[in-house]
């Protein structure tokens, strides 16, 4: 029975045969090669026999494996939870920001708020939270693009008619100097109460990146720890057991 | 919405990539135990294998946001778990000693449905004979062999997990298993189909 060269090159298809899997031209092919080498089919057969005593290695149950928990869940449970806190002083805040200085709300400024209430009381992360606050942003810089546009026009037409006298109205729009600084002076509070909002969960999302890498030294450090326990131990263990080999009859 | 538990693996790193977190428990959860299986098989040792698995999915857990979703999380991990093997068996290699104390570690009973103590003596003897076979291969053979008979894992799997050619993992796994038969040769362990076996059964 001798193996010869084409038996060589088609091992490969006999064992995508053996295991049911590749190509099934190699299969086939695996398959007429067995039908007329009596070697093969012999080696074929055996390696059959290999893989049915491979069967009966099975994972140990009276010895379970320990369960480890999973390693991650306390610090996403943790995170979980500054994440919704920095997303609550976010909601708190911008709530307050987008009413207009009468009390009423846009309607283009209620669909991101109702999204973003609707979705905090699953997990929303840091990212998602500077996606709504620059949201806000964006809507406050149109407001006051909007004012400005207002404004000029206003002044043209004062600066057409100087028959207009102050504290008229053209448009829904109070034209006295004193509103005119009420309005702007609201909006540069909104601003800042945006700014510090914004300083506020960089601040907050800082410390818990601070803590998290805490948390993995702490953790490498107590990995390293045992591990040099356990080789403390063995190595003693080893020591007695080269004492005692190494001792003489009469002193065991 | 699909739940976690709905999601496939892809949708899950998907779903941590985007900053749902809560998707990484449901990947470990789903892929510990067979994670945990093969690198007991590969090491031999319960203990190591709980210790190697909880790292392999710490280090997933720093690597997932820069995970590329070319590969399958499943060869990922695999990925991970066999380099940490290796890691541990060249540690192992360079202060191993035989203790004079502790006998070699027996496979206690086995998982298949309440066999009679005579199967069980007999199948604890061939699974510790079958394990000592493994132990003799060479770790790349070893490797191919689990995760193809043990872990259930295509050609194609294999190959994206050790980043071979699938003709490597093919050439590997022959070699291995008839390494494997003559080893259980050795030990008294015979094949049991003979050449009057029909190949196409």
């Amino acid at each position: 029975m001798t193996v010869t060269l084409s038996c060589e090159a088609l091992r490969d298809d006999i064992v995508a045969l053996l295991y049911d899997d590749g190509d099934a031209g190699e299969r086939s092919r695996a398959r007429d090669h067995l039908a007329q080498c009596v070697p093969c089919r012999v080696e074929y057969a055996d390696l059959k026999g290999v893989r049915k005593a491979l069967g009966g290695w099975n994972l140990p149950t009276a010895a379970p494996l320990p369960q480890s928990r999973p390693p991650v869940r306390w610090f996403q449970t943790g995170l979980a939870a500054a994440a919704g806190l920095i997303l609550g002083i976010g909601l708190a805040l911008a709530g307050r920001n987008t009413l207009s200085p009468t009390g009423t709300q846009s309607a283009e400024g209620t669909a991101p708020r109702t999204s973003l209430n609707a979705s905090a009381s699953q997990f929303v992360s840091s990212e998602k939270l500077q996606e709504a606050l620059s949201l806000q942003e964006s809507r406050h810089q149109a407001e006051i693009a909007d004012l400005r546009r207002s404004l000029t026009l206003v002044s043209e037409s004062a600066a057409g008619s100087s028959v207009s006298p102050p504290g008229t109205q053209r448009a829904g729009i109070p034209l006295s100097p004193a509103s005119i600084e009420r309005l702007l002076k609201a909006s540069e509070e909104r601003q800042a109460r945006m700014i510090e909002a914004r300083l506020s969960g960089l601040r907050t999302e800082s410390e818990l990146q601070r803590q998290y890498d805490m948390a993995q030294i702490a953790a490498g450090l107590a990995y390293i720890d045992s591990r040099t326990g356990a080789d403390a131990a063995r190595t003693s263990e080893l020591m007695k057991n080269l004492v005692r080999v190494t001792a003489k009859p009469q002193d065991r | 919405m699909l739940s976690n538990s709905q999601m496939s693996d892809e949708q899950l790193v998907e779903a941590f990539q985007a900053g749902h977190l809560a998707a990484y428990d449901e990947l470990v959860s789903r892929w510990q135990s067979k994670i945990r299986g093969a690198v007991w098989r590969v090491l031999g040792s319960t203990e190591d294998a709980a210790d190697i698995t909880q790292e392999a999915f710490l280090r997933a857990f720093r690597g997932l946001k820069a995970f590329k979703r070319e590969a399958k999380f499943s060869s990922w991990i695999y990925q991970i778990a066999l380099n940490l093997c290796r890691d541990s068996l060249r540690r192992k290699k360079g202060k191993s000693y035989v203790s004079l104390d502790e006998p070699e570690p027996q496979i206690p009973a086995l998982v298949s449905k309440s066999p009679s103590p005579l199967e069980l003596s007999e199948g604890n003897e061939l699974a510790d004979r079958v394990r000592q076979a493994i132990q003799k291969l060479s770790e790349d053979q070893r490797e191919v062999i689990i995760l193809k008979e043990y872990e259930g894992l295509t050609f194609a799997e294999i190959a994206e997990t050790l980043g071979l050619p699938t003709s490597t993992v093919k050439t590997r796994l022959y070699r291995g298993l008839v390494e494997m038969k003559q080893h259980l040769a050795r030990e008294g362990v015979t094949g049991a189909s003979t050449i009057h076996d029909s190949f196409e059964s």
